[in-house]
């Protein structure tokens, strides 16, 4: 609690600063910029459903070859790097429109649609079939079906998820940095240039303030709208989705395609730019070059150092993360794991970045510019993930297992070392490579904190992405394929523990 | 082999006494004022309406539920100011509960861990098991594979293993068809025999009680003893 509450309460105490409200209320320009960070959202969100749901529609009610392994696909991209994706539309956007709105909305949907299409098409699964049968035997076209699906039944997932993925791109820094450039600020960014820019820490922390707020008024509607219930569930064992109908197919194929080349195009246009080197020519070069440093970067070492790097502090983020789960989550504090495992959505990356920045600057916690602080730091990030993964992986556990072992011998300590730590060392895995993605990705919190020469690979891809010149954004591109590559590797990791267990 | 080959873990002869044993769970009460004496090698069946308390009775007596009034004793030993896992006291569990990382010996050997037996006899005692309850050469299975009938055999076994003083079935055929029902429920008597356990037995089959008990007690709110 101390790495999260003590920030954020300094944050407070920093903007709660009369001088620096009147500053920023009385600006025009800072008005301006959360109304842009309300209005990407908003616009976000209603693209984002506008394809996620014939796409939730489609993998929710119909089966065909090659569903899970789509539905996998799109989904993830959710799991890509904010900075691979800001990377990827830099890479396929031409230059009149890299750094705009539509930039910021396109990339927005590209990271949020696969993710919205299935939790809208669990939802549509689970109400599908009893709604379609009675409906359709009451003399219902699909088209009224579907309509008073999306009305009834379905208002509160679809309320969630748009909740959901509002939140997610208000507080996607990462891509707004890379995608909105200096005209296009969003009131994260804006806190990221007064604080480390202009060093207007007060102006920082009101923005950061009135962030909070944004984000807990949506969070708070997402709440409300969520269901603990869905009317006409059907067993949720039995998959009846139904083969695609020869008069659907037109429909189904088209949604396949759209879906998949918002998806696919622009990593490969990413994987395009990383081997392009500066006279347009296919090679390695890009990847070469990465081994050696540059003066005007950006970077005090060579790009390829950012890996290892990273790989250092993601590496320490997890143990800190395992190891913070566990303390949680094997006590009886379900409560404060339950907290803790909604706390992300709350704070973003960059606004305890932020408070980390001005809550450790001094004693009585002076640590800002201790080597430790970014890998605990995102071990905070990622703790609430990992949560994610073993709270339910230890609430599985059928409390007759403790019983039994008691009544043939077994103190509480022996019983939680022979019984239930073997049964949750899958998910323990799990875990630790979900906290490792999640640290590895980490671009919101180490951007505030990062000290020169230890770059990580989200921090060095933004910073050669932010400089001109073509070899630096292959340079950039060649750092997110690596970190895109590595990414994957680890949540295949975690997707093939999980599955396992 | 012969049962018994292997000595047994030291195992505390006694007779059970619970005396006015309550259990509340918020403002309900579970289990009123229960009475009950058990004597050394007795088989006692538990039989009632559901809802009644038997398993709440066991499970008082295991420690796994807390008393709000009443005492457990065993000889001159408190049972209800120790915690379950210093009672020695088995159960076996309606549903088969089983360690699902553990294969089948190693499940028998759970307990054995606990106990004063050399570790080298172990592996005798298990095997012992296994004879006993008519599953020799299951110890490499893996619990997952075992049928119902079989799995409940093994818990038997594991809860036995130990030796513990006294041991609880709760209701522990009730998850069975009835062929493997009858052929249990005769066997189950004989292994308590040859294993000379004390042994309190919750079932509402009044048939199963008759067979498988020295003596049946019903409750009913208030224990009454028959």
């Amino acid at each position: 609690m101390l790495f999260v509450g003590w920030p954020t309460l300094r944050i407070m105490l920093r903007g709660l600063n009369l001088t620096s409200v009147s500053e920023v209320v009385g600006n025009s320009r800072y008005w301006r910029i959360v109304a842009f960070t309300i209005i990407q959202a908003t616009l976000s969100t209603v693209a984002t459903l506008a394809l996620a749901i014939p796409t939730a529609w489609l993998i929710g009610t119909r089966n065909f070859v090659g569903r899970r392994l789509l539905t996998g696909l799109w989904s993830a991209t959710f799991t890509l790097p904010t900075v691979v994706v800001g990377s990827a539309f830099l890479a396929i956007l031409p230059t009149s429109v890299n750094r705009s709105l539509l930039a910021i909305v396109s990339a927005h949907v590209f990271f949020n649609v696969g993710m919205a299409a299935r939790l809208i098409g669990d939802a549509w699964s689970r109400v599908t079939v009893s709604f379609d049968d009675i409906a359709a035997t009451l003399g219902a076209s699909p088209r009224a079906v579907t309509r008073m699906l999306l009305a009834g039944p379905l208002r509160k997932p679809l309320a969630s998820t748009a909740g959901l993925v509002m939140t997610l791109s208000l507080t996607s820094f990462g891509v707004i940095l890379m995608l909105g450039g200096p005209t296009r600020s969003t009131t994260e960014t804006e806190i990221f240039r007064q604080a480390t820019q202009q060093l207007a820490l007060g102006r920082a922390a009101v923005l950061a303030l009135i962030q909070l707020l944004i984000v807990s008024a949506v969070l708070a509607w997402t709440t409300s709208t969520r269901s603990t219930k869905t009317t006409g569930t059907a067993a949720h064992a039995v998959d009846r989705r139904r083969p695609v109908a020869r008069a659907e197919q037109p429909i189904a194929v088209s949604i396949c395609t759209a879906i998949s080349v918002v998806v696919v195009l622009p990593l490969a246009m990413l994987f395009m730019r990383s081997i392009r080197d500066v006279d347009g020519h296919i090679s390695l070069r890009t990847y070469q070059s990465l081994t050696s440093t540059r003066p005007g970067n950006g970077l005090l070492n060579a790009p390829i150092d950012a890996v290892a790097t990273s790989l250092r502090a993601a590496a320490m983020a997890a143990v800190i993360a395992v190891v913070l789960t566990v303390a949680t989550v094997a006590g009886t504090r379900g409560r404060l794991a339950a907290v803790i495992a909604g706390l992300p959505l709350a704070v973003s990356g960059a606004i305890l970045g932020f408070g980390a920045l001005i809550g450790f600057a001094r004693p009585p916690f002076p640590w800002r510019s201790r080597w430790w602080l970014v890998p605990i730091m995102q071990g905070v990030v990622a703790l609430p993930y990992a949560i994610r993964v073993l709270r339910p992986a230890v609430e599985d556990i059928d409390p007759r297992l403790a019983e039994a072992a008691a009544t043939l011998g077994a103190s509480p300590r022996s019983t939680w070392w022979r019984v239930q730590a073997p049964l949750l060392l899958r998910p323990f895995l799990s875990a630790a490579a979900l906290a490792t993605t999640v640290a590895l990705g980490e671009f919101g919190v180490t951007s505030f904190l990062v000290r020169p020469k230890q770059e990580t690979l989200p921090v060095a891809i933004a910073t050669l992405s932010s400089r001109p010149g073509t070899l630096l954004l292959s340079q950039s591109a060649a750092l997110a394929v690596i970190l895109g590559i590595l990414t994957m590797i680890l949540v295949g990791l975690t997707s093939s523990v999980r599955r396992d267990s | 082999m012969s049962l018994n080959e292997v000595p047994l873990p030291d195992r505390q002869s006694g007779s059970l006494s619970v005396c006015d044993v309550s259990v509340q769970v918020a403002d309900l009460t579970i289990l009123n004022h229960a009475n009950l004496l058990v004597a050394t090698g007795e088989i006692v069946a538990l039989t009632g309406s559901s809802g009644s308390g038997k398993s709440t009775l066991l499970r008082a007596i295991a420690g796994l539920v807390k008393l709000s009034t009443g005492t457990v004793m065993w000889d001159d030993i408190a049972l209800h100011l120790l915690p379950t896992y210093q009672r020695q006291v088995g159960m076996v569990f309606q549903d088969r509960v089983l360690f699902g990382h553990l294969d089948v010996a190693q499940n028998i050997g759970f307990g054995l861990n606990y106990t004063n037996l050399p570790k080298p006899l172990h592996a005798k005692r298990i095997d012992e098991l296994l004879q006993l309850v008519g599953l020799s050469g299951f110890g490499k299975r893996r619990v997952d594979t075992l049928s119902g009938g079989e799995a409940q055999r093994i818990c038997l076994a594991r809860a036995l293993a130990p030796s513990p003083r006294l041991l609880l079935l709760d209701e522990p055929l009730s998850a069975l068809d009835t062929a493997t029902r009858a052929q249990l429920t005769t066997d189950i008597r004989s292994i308590l025999k040859a294993e000379r356990m004390t042994a309190i037995y919750v079932t509402h089959d009044l048939v199963e009680a008759t067979e498988v008990a020295d003596r049946v007690v019903t409750i009913d709110r208030v224990l009454r003893q028959g």
